[in-house]
């Protein structure tokens, strides 16, 4: 991971997401092989929440006490200094709650909590796993804006989540994993535009299409009935289409990161 | 270590579980209290003894502060704040040895407090019935020492238990069932190891039952071994299982 980028962190369920980010931070002790983050074990760091901040699935909250109460009990806990607790409650829009018990607050409320704890400690690094469940669409819309806003401050930001729309819209890079193994790892343009096949298109006449294709040397898939990965330009596909009268749908120069993820983990399936 | 210590008796006071136990304990005192004060002849109750035996409704404490540690621990993976304690304090140990020490205060907080109780219902009682107890005693004195010195280790002892045992059911269960029954099995099989058990030590440092505890110290020093050995069973345990 690079400093100052946002890196999205997918796989099938299953995959090994969750587990991978607990080893990270030193909550599962890995079977092999060590996990090192700014350079060290989790462990080994000195004040680690004050540098690594972390929203993970299945955290908890005592059900009578309040979001307030637990920010103060991590500020101590971590050396956080005690003014970042109204702040962080601000930045997450919770003030008005924040001296309620937890077990009044909705999921997305308890998510916020959640985010507002990875960032009392101002940490440079953060590992966010599924950070946008619960949210509401205008609620993931503010965290997406509330991560490019800590990126461009130049903190490193690690992001699990398996809507790949969501992530699209919000990483630099992304890593692909399955059954516990990398698949790849490259800036999110780079994946899109330079997949195996790069060049969509929609046609009824899908396997026509790919015929004529191949007849002047372009390599095309069928990845569905009517769908075609092309290797090649999309002035070339549009201009053999039109010389043949085929009926074109959609002609994209880019896969959808989707198309790459179901692709990449379909064939490592196979594989 | 004082920010983890801080961050702990936070925790504590800001959850309503303290409150109930300390109202759990004015019903418990007070029925205690009030049992041995109404039936007991007055010359009984001014006697030295006598008013230890008043006195010892406050021994109701050293279960709660038991359970009171017990639940302090296991609470954290029953509500499973226990991730976002182990990430601000990735080095467990410490976080096992900030809980028994503080559990360990609290203790000594509701120990006190049971004693407040008592005494604020049996001195004036007393005094209506023209009873004169002998307050200045030194065994007077010395029961005093020895319920809140219980008070403070059981609490330190639950929280101990609770990181052998994270699971808050089973271990407030096991530590009932050794309690009343396992403890009461071996004494009647083994006599002799009896004061070494730790409701026998216990025992001895309320110097409850005459003569076959142990004496004070060494009673202290019996129950110190265990929270220290159920700590450290803890802390390596807590250390390998992961936390998911």
């Amino acid at each position: 991971m690079e400093r100052g980028r946002i890196t999205g962190f997918l796989g099938p369920n299953g995959a090994g997401k969750t587990t991978t980010l607990r080893v990270l931070l030193g909550l599962v002790e890995p079977t092999g092989g060590t996990a090192t983050i700014l350079g060290r074990p989790y462990r080994a760091l000195d004040e680690p929440a004050r540098r690594v901040g972390a929203v993970l699935e299945a955290t908890g909250y005592h059900p009578t006490r309040s979001g307030r109460n637990h920010l103060r009990v991590l500020a101590a806990a971590t050396g956080a200094p005690r003014e970042r607790v109204d702040e962080m409650l601000a930045l997450v829009r919770l003030e008005q709650w924040g001296r309620r018990k937890v077990k009044t607050y909705s999921l997305g409320m308890r998510q916020r909590l959640s985010l507002a704890c990875a960032l009392l400690g101002d940490p440079e690094v953060l590992v966010l796993d599924e950070p946008a469940n619960g949210l509401d669409p205008e609620g993931i819309r503010w965290l997406r804006d509330l991560l490019r806003s800590l990126s461009a401050k130049g903190r490193t930001i690690l992001i699990s989540s398996h809507v790949l729309a969501e992530i699209a819209q919000t990483v630099d890079d992304v890593a692909i994993i399955q059954h516990g193994r990398l698949l790849a790892h490259a800036p999110l343009a780079e994946l899109t535009t330079q997949a195996a096949g790069a060049v969509r298109v929609r046609t009824p006449t899908a396997e026509r299409l790919r015929d004529l294709l191949a007849g002047v040397g372009v390599d095309a898939m069928l990845v569905a009935p009517d769908r075609l990965a092309v290797e090649g330009t999309p002035e070339r596909v549009g201009e053999i289409a039109a010389a043949n009268g085929v009926v074109l749908h959609e002609l994209r120069a880019e896969a959808s990161l989707e198309e790459v993820f179901l692709e990449l983990t379909g064939a490592g399936e196979e594989g | 270590m004082t920010g983890l210590l801080d961050s702990e008796w936070l925790k504590i006071r800001t959850t309503r579980t303290l409150l109930w136990y300390l109202l759990g304990l004015v019903v418990i005192v007070g029925i205690a209290v009030a049992g041995q004060v109404a039936n007991a002849p007055d010359f009984v109750l001014e006697s030295e003894e006598g008013f230890i035996d008043t006195l010892e409704a406050s021994t109701a404490a050293t279960f709660f502060t038991l359970l009171f540690g017990i639940i302090g621990m296991t609470g954290e993976y029953r509500h499973a704040t226990i991730t976002h304690t182990f990430l601000a304090t990735p080095v467990r140990d410490r976080v096992v040895a900030a809980k028994v020490i503080t559990y360990a205060g609290a203790g000594l907080l509701l120990g006190l407090f049971a004693l407040l109780v008592t005494f604020a219902m049996a001195l004036p009682w007393l005094a209506a019935k023209d009873a004169d107890p002998a307050l200045l005693d030194r065994e007077v004195g010395l029961f005093l020492v020895g319920v809140l010195a219980t008070a403070a280790l059981w609490g330190a002892l639950g929280s101990a238990f609770g990181s052998v045992m994270p699971n808050q059911v089973g271990a407030i269960v096991v530590a009932l069932i050794w309690l009343l029954i396992v403890e009461h099995i071996l004494t009647g099989l083994l006599p002799e190891i009896a004061p070494y058990t730790p409701g026998g030590a216990a025992r001895g440092l309320m110097r409850i039952d005459g003569e076959d505890v142990l004496p004070m110290w060494s009673a202290a020093a019996v129950t110190l071994g265990y929270i220290v050995a159920l700590a450290g069973i803890g802390a390596r345990l807590v250390i390998r299982r992961d936390v998911t």
